[in-house]
């Protein structure tokens, strides 16, 4: 069963009132009972529930309390009080049933994010565990680990194991049911949340976004890629019969539209701006952390004034040391940073600060002050802007990114959506003419993202420079002019994204995907040679004359 | 990699009792309050540096350069009360116009240093042999601490590197605010004011997420707990206490 809500609608709250949690030992007022087989999670003691209910959280790094692999397992055993002699056997069977086997032995600072989230399956599983409630396991989680994470789900389903998911990834999730066992998903029942806590529909997939497709999208909620292609397409008068869930659905609905359409795509992507003014260059940059490991090895890169550029790669390829590196947080141990023809390493922090804003993973990083406003202010007062200046400017701010109401709030207490948005703001409201942003749509829903990377458009349009990380291809095929490629700290491709989703090897070595729809058009053009490539709604809409 | 921090092995010291290594402590303690002599604690440090390397199984150079900053902190401290002596000067060694270098100030002095060091040499045994698990197990077990507490007390442990990173975050994100460049005592402690929030805030964040993965893993709700470790106290630990007490009396003996 997957839960679907926009962020704040209540999903992880339930998922501790599933296992008693709430109301036995976290704070505040429940109403209404839950049975877990019958069983009042009201006055079944939580050792019980634990037995037969295992939650799966969303941090990798904030779900254990031991050193080793093996302990962290043996800890739920020990809480329950399983016989030492009977653990080992326990151990075994559920590290066996993640994939961990291997690493019974290993210390969980040398696990990956991806194995984390495994073990932290495996300890729920040795508790003898048949439902399982898992609040968004695969948030941090790059491409890969994500995949194999939800191989393991769907494995665990066809052994008789109940699973809740809560997830937004629903285009992996979607797929793979359909690959591993054709017919039956991994998902069979979807119930959707609105922001008050509300049901909105319930059913299985085909009903759920068959029929809300269009309510679903209102609410900010994530579809699959394909049922939204879908329902756009019908929207603007495609006679489709049914909306597709997965990509081969999608692939069988469309192909009696293959022949529809010119024949070749129009250039639709904006091309590559050449010969402008160099916004950044890096030269021969290497980075090797202190005591820790070369992340950049003789890395260099040109981005040009007006790119809005996406850096993408696996988890530890790089990305991160690269854009800190590129606004002079980190000195590289070796190469040049310039920015605007300036080498980074010789400007102090105002110098810096006024060229260019960089937006952390995490925005609560940023605030320095307790109010929205004065947060928007605070790079100016420094300045010793009048004052007048000042309000004009921070309030011009609040209005264009939606603050206007948030004013006077203390930034640490804005909506997950809201907080990103300020740290946008206060990095440009000195006028910063370039932008790096960390995973910026990372833990969004539909909406803020959206608003978030049209913000980042309208920017760059502007003619500011704009680079962001990111794993979502979806948000590379749309919205980015151009992309860096990195792998084990090189760039490994660098160009328009429709040349490098034409290029499987590349795609393949950085353990990258290309996006849903690219795959999808690839597969109506292996059954109808005149289908070009296609990577976004849009493309599809505007190639079937359809939008 | 910390230098200062545990060293992964299966040596004698390694499979000792962790709470009977602390009893050891105690006596080292006791023998360098009761010492008046600076060759009880020069010989301490040297036995336990060997120990850490003999029976700890840890590498020499690693065993040096983890204690050269605070042998270094240790000469600082001679040099530091040879200039404030101002006990008796019976016997002069060196007299260098107004400045003179007496015995007694010498032994003074070292005296203090090498006290702190034997402390610190007993510091690095412990921590480089010792698993925290097994510390916290044998508190648990042999120390009959609550084992809620000394769980807990792991967890936090588990979570300290990641307080580092977090705080070399947020100062980076601050500097790139254009906020972190003044000086000045002032200015330092209004900088540490703004760092405090953001820390605290992701720091409540964590452990509130970590109590919960270990409560829906049924970690208070447990009626009898076992455990799949045992920490046991076995002849190994009998064989490091007498060794230990036979070093102390007989250094307390001799000098």
């Amino acid at each position: 069963m997957l839960l679907l809500g926009p962020t704040g609608c209540g999903k992880s709250t339930l998922a501790l009132c599933l296992n008693g949690l709430i109301p036995q030992l976290v704070g505040g007022e429940m109403q209404g009972r839950v049975f877990i087989r019958e069983q009042d999670t009201r006055q079944t003691p939580v050792g019980e529930l634990a037995r037969q209910v295992g939650l799966v959280f969303q941090d990798p790094e904030a779900q254990f309390c031991m050193l080793t692999v093996e302990d962290e397992v043996a800890f739920g055993l020990e809480n329950i009080g399983v016989p030492a002699q009977d653990m080992g056997a326990r151990i075994v069977a559920a590290l066996a049933l993640v994939g961990l086997s291997e690493q019974r032995h290993t210390r969980l600072d040398r696990l990956s994010g991806g194995m984390k989230q495994r073990l932290a399956l495996a300890a729920v599983l040795a508790l003898g565990a048949r439902i399982l409630i898992l609040d968004e396991p695969t948030s941090n989680l790059d491409p890969q680990g994500t995949a194999e994470f939800f191989v393991h789900l769907a494995t665990l389903k066809r052994q008789g194991y109940t699973i809740v998911l809560i997830e937004h990834k629903l285009d992996e999730l979607m797929d793979l049911g359909d690959a591993t066992h054709p017919g039956q998903g991994l998902v069979d029942q979807v119930v959707v949340w609105e922001s008050d806590g509300r049901i909105v529909a319930t059913g299985n997939p085909h009903a759920v976004f068959q029929q809300q497709a269009g309510k679903l999208l209102e609410y900010g909620i994530w579809l699959p890629q394909v049922t939204e292609l879908a329902y756009r397409l019908s929207r603007a008068g495609l006679p489709l019969e049914r909306f597709p869930v997965n990509s081969a659905e999608a692939r069988q609905l469309l192909l009696p539209f293959t022949t529809q359409g010119p024949g070749t795509a129009s250039a639709a992507q904006p091309a590559l701006i050449s010969g402008r003014h160099n916004a950044i260059q890096a030269v021969g940059l290497e980075y090797t952390y202190p005591r820790g490991p070369q992340v950049l090895r003789g890395l260099a890169l040109e981005v040009q004034r007006g790119e809005l550029l996406a850096l993408v790669g696996a988890n530890g390829s790089g990305k991160t040391t690269l854009a800190l590196s590129l606004c002079g947080i980190l000195r590289p141990t070796h190469g040049q940073v310039l920015l605007d023809g300036a080498d980074v390493s010789r400007l102090d922090g105002e110098q810096l600060a006024a060229q260019i804003g960089y937006v952390f993973q995490n925005p609560e990083h940023q605030f320095v002050t307790a109010s929205v406003a004065d947060e928007l202010a605070y790079g100016l007062r420094l300045r010793h802007r009048p004052e007048e200046e000042v309000q004009g400017k921070v309030s011009a701010m609040l209005e264009q990114f939606g603050l206007t109401d948030q004013a006077d709030v203390n930034p640490f207490k804005l909506s997950q959506g809201q907080k990103r948005r300020l740290s946008v703001a206060t990095m440009l409201v000195l006028g910063q003419e370039v932008l790096i942003l960390d995973e910026p749509t990372f833990g969004q829903d539909r909406s803020n993202a959206y608003r978030l990377m049209d913000e980042m458009r309208r920017l760059q349009q502007e003619g500011c420079t704009i680079l962001f990380a990111t794993h979502d291809m979806r948000l590379v095929a749309e919205y980015a002019t151009r992309v860096a490629v990195l792998d084990e700290g090189r760039i490994l491709f660098d160009g328009r994204p429709q040349d490098l989703f034409a290029q499987p090897e590349s795609l393949r070595r950085a353990q990258l995907q290309a996006p849903v729809l690219y795959a999808l058009s690839q597969a109506l053009a292996a059954q109808s040679p005149r289908w070009p490539p296609l990577a976004t709604i849009a493309e599809y809409c505007s190639y079937l004359g359809a939008c | 990699m910390n230098l200062f921090d545990y060293y992964e092995g299966t040596s004698f010291l390694h499979r000792c009792n962790p709470l009977i290594k602390l009893v050891c402590n105690a006596m080292i303690l006791v023998a360098v309050v009761l010492a008046h002599d600076p060759r009880v604690p020069a010989l301490l440090i040297a036995t336990l540096l060997l120990a850490t390397w003999l029976a700890g199984g840890v590498p020499l150079l690693r065993i040096l350069r983890s204690f050269a900053p605070f042998f270094l902190l240790g000469a600082a401290l001679v040099l530091f009360n040879l200039l404030f002596y101002r006990g008796p000067r019976a016997h002069i060694l060196l007299a260098w116009g107004p400045v003179a270098l007496s015995v007694e100030a010498l032994r003074f002095s070292s005296n203090v240093a090498l006290r702190m060091l034997s402390l610190i040499s007993f510091a690095l045994l412990f921590v480089s042999t010792t698993d925290p698990t097994l510390l916290v197990l044998s508190l648990i077990q042999q120390g009959h601490l609550d084992y809620r507490l000394g769980y807990s007390t792991l967890a936090a442990y588990r979570l300290a590197p990641f307080f580092g990173t977090e705080y070399g975050i947020i100062t980076a994100a601050h500097r790139l605010r254009g906020a972190a460049d003044a000086g000045g005592p002032l200015a330092v402690v209004q900088r540490m004011r703004r760092y405090a929030l953001p820390l605290l805030a992701s720091a409540v964040r964590k452990a509130e997420r970590v109590a919960l993965a270990m409560d829906s893993r049924a970690f208070r709700a447990a009626g009898r707990r076992t455990y799949y470790h045992s920490s046991q106290v076995g002849w190994r630990d009998g064989l490091l206490l007498l060794s230990m007490f036979a070093l102390v009396v007989t250094l307390l003996v001799l000098f």
